[in-house]
């Protein structure tokens, strides 16, 4: 009997198997970037730089949110802001990012909410319907889109210079030259499609390349970043679904929109310039030197986005917790993230209007040794920490529990 | 007893969480919060597989769930599971900047050294492999850790999709150009055999090109294929057989992957490129290095070999079975073995014959040309100039089967058929017995292709018959596209198009016939263009513009670009976004994208409206 009982207990305690957790790409709100190059056409590597820069990708915590001139050349330093804040209203920019939200068809001014929809997480049948009958609930939706997604839109401009070194290695520069012979042609990013350039194959790069290696070992870019904010505020929003917001083509909108593009404005944020560390080129195939001018320029380019990140509460990103078996998060040292980081857990709710809010349920913080090395071309350069696609976590404090979905979020 | 015990051990793994106390120590608490492992650990992780991490000083090591350390606590690193294991480290410092100097091991997940940590760096696993480096020699282990390879070599490939990696002795790398130069290789499969010992600089596979029917139109012999192969020879970690590689470094012969042929059974080995070996995929030697100049990749089990100046014989083929060799003179042409006859034209006499493996003729009859055996026929041209019907066919014993007709279409048969022509000049289609099977009734034909051909009757157009010679798109034509697939239902056909304002003047459009009714499938021509592929088919307008339709002609691309290849590249852009067409905003930005006049404006400028897509 009593042994049949401690069996009865054991079969009837022994837990069932719980499911593999599921690590899955969460879908999460994210800020949306346009990014923009100005080039110096005066300096060595321009060509280079100009090419490698549309090949980088915004960074994947961000919204894709370009347009299509994504370079800008002078032929002189840049000294201050006046040139940029200049091209930003001459050219309507601010104007253009809030027409990308609405998908706004330059020529007939039809604009649709599909990508607020889509960016939002929004129950796409409810928005639909809410907004169409311009609902107070549809009103609400889109209040919260503006406060929480279009006012989240930032432009990053980012000012390249190649910084020269005393001529090294001229030998080089030949064998670079027959490495161009056989090269193919260079190609060009835009918009998720690869197109080829009509501009020169790598085989005519091949000159400006062997130059180019006879600097090798000298190699560095140096970055200075400035971070804009698209202005989103009520008079914002209501002067633009009110004048310019059509679902109809409407050619009288289409021209007042154009004669009014600066009453939409961008806001300075700040800057932030790299360190101008020389990058080494280890795990770089010197058979597409291309991958040095990038390596340089986007791990310049993502280390200020970093402190841009740090010193801007505007600018910081929400991760999504993939796991928690351990705690993880696809971020680590692209991110900045060292042992000392520390990160609050954010929960989403749902409030009855349907806005969405957060709210704090813990800090966790890098687990030593732990840290993913995502930085580009991490892996092929061996680095320690490139192969853990992820970063464990611990947590700090907290009193519930944490689940796949909550974000992180840097803190001081 | 044990089952029990067993069974509250894995409950309480999957309750069991890290704690932290006020001093900062790490143990472990049940649901409950009550301590089950002491506050003893600088550093805790949850239970996995029964295991945790825990950290004490400056080691890791692991703990089971009565606290118990599992194995030493003596490791610098643990990166987490990866599967059934883990990859430590031990030794080393951290002097800020990451560790350095520490040495690598493996423990499965009951904590126990598969791999004791003593090598410099251990790979992740990719393909079932992971290399293992000590000092500056690599190794490969398999997931069972076991070595293929002792940590002896400076280079590997990776396992390519013949299942077969390079390894290299010797060789660096060299700083200026990346590429690993000056090893010895060697080849090794994924049971860790090796097929090559790393004893030589050049090895490979053979290549050649494709014909559209993916038969091989041009063999690359040894010294040829020997190109292609070192592009991946010079990069670590690269697959030996790589398409790209022909693609990159013969561009006029291999426009893309797809007409890339190579053969697994093969790989040549040798010192230099001239004298280069033979192994099978065994790595029995079936040429010795040395023996002939250069050779082709065996067919039928012969290979084909030329030698150079002065060495004999000149030209001829090796039996890789027997070790015969069949000379040859310089002035012959010699085909390669199928269906275990070769090909010979007489460099003397211009004419062609067959032979067997054995060198021996097995045809009597002299033929001003012939094709290959294909299926044990061979496509023939008598070459007696009185013969009025000189085409025909033979089988390999030699015997001619039919030698009747007054024309091919092809110099082999297409889908079992071949289309002749009749002492009465009238075309038709004899199988592969001879025997009529299109009865002579067409003025022109072309091969069969997806069991369709298309014909030209006599007294009307060209149209299309399938194998039962039953009308599937009707001779009203002046030309019909070959179809890319079985029983299509849409197939674009050429029509004469008289011009309204100028009757005399003609013009040749293409329209698009619904097979299945019978009719036109819409009522507008194009210019020129493509089949339909996933319901979507590229068209040219008569202002050469392209774009592409559905099946029922709609306009799911507009016509505004200037080449097949942007419509191309529109359709794959689209695609990608999810879109089911594009209208003509979505193709002004697509070709917006593809400027590069949009990036060329200064900051100074005011880019016109024209540049913007928003």
């Amino acid at each position: 009997m009593k042994k049949s009982f401690i069996l009865f207990f054991v079969l009837v305690l022994l837990p069932l198997r719980l499911p593999a957790e599921e690590t899955q790409t969460l879908d999460y709100r994210r800020s949306s970037l346009y990014s923009i190059l100005i080039n110096h056409d005066d300096q060595k590597m321009a060509k280079e730089i100009g090419e490698v820069f549309l090949e980088i990708p915004i960074p994947e915590k961000y919204n894709n949110h370009d347009l299509s001139v994504k370079i800008l050349s002078m032929d002189e330093r840049l000294k201050d802001l006046d040139a940029v804040n200049s091209f930003i209203e001459k050219n309507g920019i601010a104007s253009r990012m809030v027409s990308r939200w609405f998908d706004r068809d330059p020529f007939t001014g039809v604009c649709d909410v599909n990508l607020v929809r889509e960016r939002g997480l929004y129950n796409a049948s409810e928005f639909d319907r809410e907004v169409a009958a311009n609902s107070v609930r549809g009103q609400a939706l889109l209040e919260d889109a503006g406060e929480d997604l279009i006012s989240n839109t930032f432009l990053m401009v980012n000012d390249i210079r190649y910084v020269d070194k005393e001529n090294k290695g001229k030998a080089a520069g030949t064998m670079f030259r027959m490495l161009g012979a056989i090269a193919q042609g260079v190609v060009n990013n835009l918009g998720g499609t690869t197109t080829i350039s009509n501009s020169n194959s790598i085989a005519d790069l091949g000159d400006a390349l062997g130059s180019m290696m006879e600097t090798l070992k000298g190699f560095r870019v140096i970055v200075h970043t400035y971070l804009y904010q698209l202005v989103w505020d009520e008079e914002t929003s209501a002067t633009f679904y009110r004048e310019y917001y059509s679902t109809t083509a409407d050619s009288m909108k289409v021209k007042a929109f154009k004669q009014n593009r600066n009453f939409f404005r961008l806001k300075y944020i700040g800057s932030q310039q790299s360190s101008g560390n020389i990058v080494s080129f280890i795990g770089v195939n010197l058979d597409t030197p291309e991958q040095m001018v990038r390596k340089a320029c986007q791990r310049a380019i993502d280390e200020n986005i970093v402190s841009l990140q740090r010193n801007f509460e505007v600018f910081k990103v929400k991760t999504p917790l993939l796991g928690v078996s351990p705690l993880r998060a696809d971020i680590g040292l692209k991110e900045g993230l060292t042992k000392d980081s520390r990160f609050e857990v954010l929960e989403k709710v749902l409030k009855e209007d349907g806005r969405i809010d957060y709210r704090r349920v813990g800090v966790v913080k890098p687990v030593s040794g732990a840290i993913w090395d995502n930085r580009y071309m991490a892996k092929e350069e061996g680095a320690v920490g490139a192969d853990l696609n992820y970063t464990s976590f611990e947590k700090v404090s907290g009193t519930r529990d944490f689940y796949p979905g909550m974000l992180i979020r840097e803190i001081r | 007893m044990l089952l029990a015990l067993l069974s509250v051990g894995l409950i309480e793994a999957q309750t069991l969480r890290p704690d932290v106390n006020k001093k900062g120590k790490y143990g472990y608490v049940d649901e409950a919060g009550k301590v089950v492992i002491p506050y003893k650990y600088a550093e805790a992780e949850p239970f996995e597989n029964g295991l945790a991490k825990v950290r004490q000083g400056n080691k890791y090591g692991f703990i089971d769930v009565h606290g118990q350390p599992v194995g030493k606590m003596k490791y610098s690193l643990i990166l987490p599971f990866t599967g059934d294991y883990c990859r430590v480290a031990s030794g080393g410092s951290d002097k800020g900047g990451g560790l350095t100097g520490e040495k690598w091991g493996v423990l499965n997940i009951r904590g126990e050294e598969v791999i004791p940590p003593v090598y410099d760096e251990i790979g992740s696993f990719e393909q079932g492999f992971a290399s293992v480096k000590k000092g500056k020699k690599y190794g490969l282990i398999d997931e069972k850790f076991r070595f293929l390879l002792e940590p002896k070599y400076s280079a590997f490939g990776s396992f390519d999709e013949y299942g077969l990696c390079w390894f290299a002795a010797g060789g660096r790398i060299d700083s200026k150009t990346g590429k690993f130069v000056g090893g010895k290789y060697g080849v090794i499969d994924r049971f860790g055999k090796i097929i090559l010992p790393a004893k030589y600089p050049v090895i490979g596979y053979f290549y050649s090109v494709l014909d559209e029917y993916k038969k091989v139109a041009t063999y690359y012999n040894s010294v040829g294929s020997a190109q292609f192969n070192s592009v991946s020879l010079q990069r670590p970690g690269a697959p030996l057989l790589n398409r790209a590689n022909a693609v990159a470094v013969s561009p006029d012969d291999f426009p893309n992957e797809e007409i890339v042929g190579t053969d697994s059974c093969y790989l040549f080995f040798g010192r230099s490129t001239s004298g280069l070996g033979l192994v099978d995929r065994k790595g029995k030697v079936l040429i010795p290095e040395g023996t002939f100049s250069k050779f082709f990749c065996p067919t039928d089990g012969m290979a084909l070999f030329k030698n150079n100046g002065k060495k004999v014989p000149s030209d001829g083929y090796y039996n890789t079975e027997t070790g015969r060799i069949i000379s040859f003179s310089s002035e012959d042409n010699l085909g390669f073995f199928h269906d275990g006859r070769a090909r010979i034209k007489d460099g003397s006499k211009g004419i062609y014959y067959f032979i067997d493996k054995e060198g021996k003729r097995v045809t009597y009859n002299d033929y001003a040309y012939a094709g290959n055996f294909d299926g044990g026929l061979a496509v023939v041209k008598s070459a007696n100039k009185n013969m009025f019907a000189p085409f025909g066919f033979i089988n390999t014993k030699g015997d001619i089967l039919a030698l009747r007709y007054t024309g091919i279409d092809d110099w082999s048969f297409h889908e079992g058929l071949l289309g002749v022509r009749s002492l009465q000049k009238k075309w038709g289609f004899i199988g592969t017995d001879g025997e009529t099977v299109i009865p002579f009734e067409y003025d022109e034909v072309n091969s069969f292709r997806y069991g369709w051909a298309w014909v030209k009757k006599t007294g009307y157009k060209w149209g299309m018959i399938d194998k039962e010679n039953q009308m599937v798109v009707p001779f009203l034509f002046e030309d019909v596209k070959p179809i890319s697939e079985p029983n299509p239902r849409l197939v674009w056909v050429e029509y004469e198009n008289s011009d309204k304002t100028d009757p005399e003047r003609k013009e040749k459009v293409w329209v698009c016939w619904d097979c299945a009714e019978g009719e036109m499938a819409f009522p507008f021509s194009v210019k020129d263009a493509m089949n339909f592929v996933e319901g979507m088919a590229y068209v040219q307008t008569s202002t050469n513009l392209y774009g592409a339709i559905d099946t029922k002609g709609n306009l799911l691309i507009p016509c505004t670009f200037d080449s097949w290849d942007t419509v191309m590249r529109a359709a794959s852009y689209m695609k990608q976004r999810g879109l089911k067409l594009m209208n003509d905003l979505e193709c002004f930005r697509f070709k917006l994208y593809g400027d590069a006049s949009v990036n060329s404006y200064r900051i100074t400028d005011v880019i016109p409206e024209a540049k913007w897509d928003y």
